[in-house]
């Protein structure tokens, strides 16, 4: 079995840094347990961050507690930030003497980012384990002493350094002595909340210095998930493993908001993400978005993906979709709280997505690295990750009753300040990566396309399938042709005369099977010739050239039925218009008119062969009821 | 589906940084250099994590080999 690090050390041997750092980025995103972060952090290591287009940041950890073990859960999550991060965990306990000493190992790594956690047991033992021998003017001391103590180091750390401070706030306590009489002045959650008001008061006067909110921390986790007594005793080790990410997690939060690297731009999908459904197939009246459940849960997503707007992140839209349906429905429909003035940019076309997530960055002028993509599809998000893998892409699936919490919990948009200017637009930037990435996309789409394995099985129509080609030719209306609705009973109908043929197309890939995905029909037209009647194709499949395997398996067809010549219809609606050019693009010429536009072509030549589409002929025979 | 001895080899050799393949039922904090207390003892929670249980007590004093680690593990998935 080909081991992930295989894959990363072969990238690098071929100097492909980029990719390789997009490799760990797919490891962290797929399973970021801390197995994976340690394998991550070491391989990150060796990546050439000028040639990955990355950054370096060096982070230290001052601390009283056994630190070690949270470095390289940092670098494996930094890694989805396009951060190298370099940790320095001084010995046990040297924190302060590190900081003193003009020779220290710390002075050398010279940090950009130093972290100051301190656990109230080991700083100050007394308030934690014997509250009540304490008097009221002891604990005053003892919290001035030890906001006294962080103070220093803030101070001795600036004497030399410019770096940025992280104080961890203390944790307040959970099962106090007193119990339920410990309240206000005087008791212990009193003391441990002037002390981290003192915290606070340092971070104010000093400018530079930031404070880690631990209580909302341990309030997300719960205390029995946060603090790990066994760990504590055994190794002085505070924290449970799941703490450890966590905390992780939001020491980068800030540490991406220092060093520029906070993501700027939120790239949405429309179907199954802004509302329940698919446009395309239910129809603006057809959508799920509105006060009772599940389209009440598409309103809580747009709520809070207007909230991140306010807060200066900007909105952006890349959908498969009719541009002109979407656009009025994001304005016309009640419920709708995203109307289409809050998008800074629109590609709601039937292109690729991460071709138009390359023209979106271009468009707004934001790097690719400052881009979330947000889509219902597995195989959209893989082709994006795969594409551009500075890009972070969420893959919101499921539940919707989930999907505000999530957007809300990405934490990826944090900045240091907030402004009026934020609440405008924020500023923007731009990147070189971008170039490069149209290049890498436009070669790798067929390297996508072949990677998926598609498979394309084509089978007459029998009764166990008539169902589903009716449901089909009711529900398509961007690829139709003809827009012949069709119900069971009139397929079996039309199926029962050696005139006509009807065949349905499922389609199987590396996803799954996508089931039947397309529908047509050969009927006998006059003089040698047969004539497509009904020709549709799924909108879930476009875009891999689906319709050209069709179209050469009827050609195929044709020839077998010793006809010359292939004609086919294009009726134009609303919603088909985008692929108007189908025919002629298909090597058919334009035959006249009749009553809508009729194409020709000469059985003669052989259909275009599709080079990453199998086509696959099942005798019905054989189809499962 | 990877097997449960695959996924902890898996884990333990990102933990100690070595290859997959130079690991076996042998191997202890004597043969690999990596593996200090230190390492045991995140080795060991790396475990748990992915197996999603809890290590009895005295665990952390009584695996000293790879082979011990796996016995324990099957032991605790029962």
């Amino acid at each position: 079995m080909v081991q992930p690090i295989d894959v990363v050390l072969d990238l690098l041997a071929r100097h492909e840094h980029r990719l390789a750092w997009g490799e760990l980025s797919r490891l962290m995103m797929e399973s970021p347990t801390t197995a994976t972060c340690h394998l991550v952090a070491d391989l990150a290591h060796r990546v050439d961050v000028a040639a990955a287009g990355v950054a370096t940041t060096r982070l230290a950890i001052l601390s009283n507690y056994t630190a070690q073990p949270l470095a390289p859960l940092l670098q494996g999550h930094a890694v989805l930030s396009g951060l190298q991060l370099q940790v320095h965990v001084p010995a046990f306990d040297t924190w302060m003497q590190e900081l003193l000493d003009p020779e220290s190992e710390l002075r050398r790594f010279d940090p950009h980012v130093v972290v100051i956690d301190l656990v109230a047991d080991a700083v100050c033992p007394a308030l934690a384990r014997e509250f009540l021998r304490l008097s009221l003017d002891d604990v005053d001391a003892i919290v001035r002493q030890t906001s006294d103590l962080v103070e220093t180091a803030v101070q001795s750390l600036s004497a030399w350094s410019r770096a940025r401070v992280l104080v961890h706030l203390f944790e307040q306590p959970v099962a106090p002595t007193l119990g339920i009489l410990d309240a206000g002045a005087g008791s212990h959650s009193h003391a441990i909340s002037t002390l981290n008001l003192r915290l606070r008061a340092i971070a104010t006067r000093s400018g530079n210095v930031s404070c880690v909110d631990t209580d909302r921390l341990v309030a997300e986790l719960g205390y029995a998930r946060w603090r790990d007594q066994r760990l504590w005793l055994m190794a002085r080790i505070p924290y449970t493993t799941a703490a450890m990410h966590r905390i992780a997690a939001e020491q980068l939060r800030f540490i991406r908001a220092l060093t520029g690297r906070a993501r700027k731009l939120l790239v949405l999908d429309l179907d199954d993400i802004l509302w329940g459904g698919v446009l395309g197939e239910v129809g603006p009246d057809g959508i799920l978005l509105g006060p009772s459940y599940p389209g009440n849960a598409f309103v809580e997503l747009q709520a809070a993906i207007l909230e991140l707007h306010r807060r200066g992140v900007v909105l952006a839209l890349n959908s498969s979709n009719d541009a002109d349906e979407a656009l009025r429905l994001l304005d016309a429909h009640p419920s709708m709280l995203l109307r289409s003035e809050a998008f800074a940019a629109v590609r709601i076309n039937w292109q690729d997505k991460a071709q138009n997530l390359v023209e979106l960055s271009e468009e707004l002028g934001l790097g690719l690295d400052a881009c979330v993509f947000v889509d219902n599809s597995p195989s959209e998000c893989a082709r994006v990750r795969q594409a551009l893998p500075e890009v972070l892409t969420l893959q919101l699936d499921g539940d919707p009753a989930g999907f505000a919490m999530r957007i809300r919990q990405l934490g990826v948009f944090d900045s240091l300040s907030y402004t009026a200017e934020d609440q405008r637009r924020g500023s923007f930037y731009r990147s070189e990566a971008q170039r490069g990435a149209l290049r890498k996309t436009v070669a790798s789409t067929d390297e996508y396309l072949a990677s998926l394995g598609t498979e394309l099985t084509v089978e007459a129509v029998g009764p166990p399938t008539a169902a589903r080609a009716a449901d089909l030719t009711q529900r398509t209306n961007q690829f139709n042709m003809t827009t012949r609705r069709r119900t069971r009973d009139e397929i079996l109908t039309y199926i029962d005369s050696s005139q006509r043929e009807a065949y349905v197309f499922s389609l199987n890939d590396r996803f799954g099977e996508q089931g039947v995905i397309g529908f047509a029909t050969l009927e006998a037209g006059g003089d040698s010739e047969l004539r497509i009647a009904d020709f549709l194709v799924s909108c879930r499949v476009l875009k891999r050239r689906v319709e050209t395997a069709m179209l050469t398996f009827l050609l195929e067809r044709s020839r077998e039925r010793g006809a010359t010549h292939l004609v086919a219809e294009f009726r134009p609606t609303k919603r088909n218009a985008p692929f108007a050019g189908f025919y002629t693009s298909e090597g058919f010429a334009p035959r006249g008119e009749a009553e809508h536009p009729q194409f020709v072509r000469s059985t003669a030549d052989a259909g275009a062969v599709v080079t990453h589409v199998r086509l696959v002929r099942r005798p019905t025979e054989s189809t499962p009821a | 589906m990877r097997s449960p001895r695959e996924r902890a080899l898996s884990v333990i050799a990102a933990i100690l940084k070595v290859p997959v393949s130079s690991l076996d039922e042998s191997s202890s904090p004597d043969s690999i250099d990596t593996w200090d207390s230190l390492q045991h003892l995140q080795m060991l929670l790396a475990l748990e994590e992915e197996f999603n249980l809890q290590f009895p007590a005295d665990a952390t004093e009584r695996l000293q080999t790879v082979g011990a680690i796996l016995a324990t593990l099957e032991e605790c998935q029962q």
